[in-house]
């Protein structure tokens, strides 16, 4: 029995097992809680499957390679170039690109949508400050309260360096610049606690510049927001 | 004897970037006047049933294909002159030919995208 060599397997499984925790979790892209972040975990999807075709199609040419040595002979080694080189990638690529352009298109943060809630975000070494113009003079700090199932538009902004703003369960990044306002759209079509980051490197406490977003039902929104007043005054 | 003949001008060597030199100014005046274009609010001027800055960015987009046009056949006419060495010509339309047909792609999205919010 051929056997392979000690401590392959554990390394195999340690590392499959690494790589697929990254698929679940309160930080996973690929577990969307929300219509923008469906939009972007599809398209992730999207990429992987053309991914997969393309290495599929080239391992499948290699493997032919090496099983019928020469047989690719009699095809002109201007085809190989032109299929391989050109139109292979093209006929991949050009569905993903097209894929990108209306997912983008998908996640702009258009004006005149019914129902949107404005957030304004202020982000700062270290920490994120959440104003709330709906309901003046709400504020909280490092925790984020919205609607479920209505637009979010946060305007954000920087006091000192570059932040991004990210909530990968929700919505994807959006760069916080000082001196400017940046705006994503995000939604939550469920209650719950979500998790974020800064996902722009912005000093020595950067990786712990972590922020939640609650999304309550309506009711229970409008009671946090006038606690949250209250509070302020 | 035919050695003097065969010397390359440098015009040919700088034939071989002159393609993607074009692609790249493409890119660089696309992608800086869509910024500033936003900033200053030329999305909201209307011109010939579009709106200005579209029509800006499509004027760039042709000035640039115009001239990747013009490049080419001058390239194909350097190539069949034969004064310089053929391989540093065939290469040189070769890459524009790329250029060319990259910075048309490039500029597909200019009328069917959002261009600002
Ligand atoms: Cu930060």
């Amino acid at each position: 029995m051929r056997r392979s060599p000690a401590g392959f397997r554990p390394v195999v499984v340690a590392a499959a097992a690494a790589g697929l925790a990254g698929c679940d979790g309160p930080l996973s892209t690929l577990d969307p809680a929300g219509p923008a972040a469906a939009t972007i975990a599809g398209l992730w999807w999207a990429m992987m499957s053309g991914g997969i075709v393309l290495l599929t199609i080239v391992m499948a040419l290699l493997a032919w390679a090496f099983l019928r040595p020469g047989a690719g002979r009699t095809t002109s080694p201007r085809v190989w170039l032109a299929g391989g080189g050109l139109v292979l990638p093209a006929v991949v690529l050009t569905p993903l690109l097209l894929a990108g352009l209306w997912a983008g298109e998908r996640l702009l943060a258009r004006p005149g949508v019914p129902g949107i809630v404005r957030v304004d975000v202020t982000a700062r070494q270290w920490q994120w400050d959440f104003v709330y113009p709906d309901a003046t003079p709400a504020v909280s700090t490092n925790v984020l309260h919205i609607p479920v199932g209505r637009p979010v538009d946060v305007h954000v902004t920087s006091a000192d360096v570059i932040h991004s703003f990210w909530v990968p369960r929700l919505a994807g990044k959006i760069d916080a610049i000082p001196g400017h306002v940046t705006v994503v759209r995000l939604a939550a079509d469920r209650p719950g606690v979500f998790h974020g980051v800064c996902a722009e490197f912005c000093g020595t406490a950067h990786a712990h510049m972590g922020f939640t977003v609650e999304a309550h039902a309506a009711d229970a929104y409008e009671d946090r927001l006038r606690r949250l007043g209250r509070n302020t005054r | 004897m035919t050695q003097a003949a065969r010397i390359t001008p440098p015009r040919a060597l700088l034939l071989l970037v002159a393609g993607f030199v074009v692609w790249s100014s493409a890119f660089v005046w696309l992608y800086g006047g869509l910024s500033v274009g936003c900033a200053f609010g030329w999305d909201r001027i209307t011109l010939a049933g579009t709106s200005a800055l579209r029509l800006g960015l499509l004027l760039i987009w042709l000035v640039h294909v115009a001239a990747l046009g013009w490049l080419l056949a001058y390239s194909r006419a350097v190539r069949q002159a034969g004064r310089s060495p053929p391989f540093v010509t065939t290469a040189a339309t070769a890459l524009t030919v790329v250029a060319l047909i990259a910075t048309v792609w490039t500029g597909l999205a200019i009328p069917a995208t959002t261009l600002c919010i």
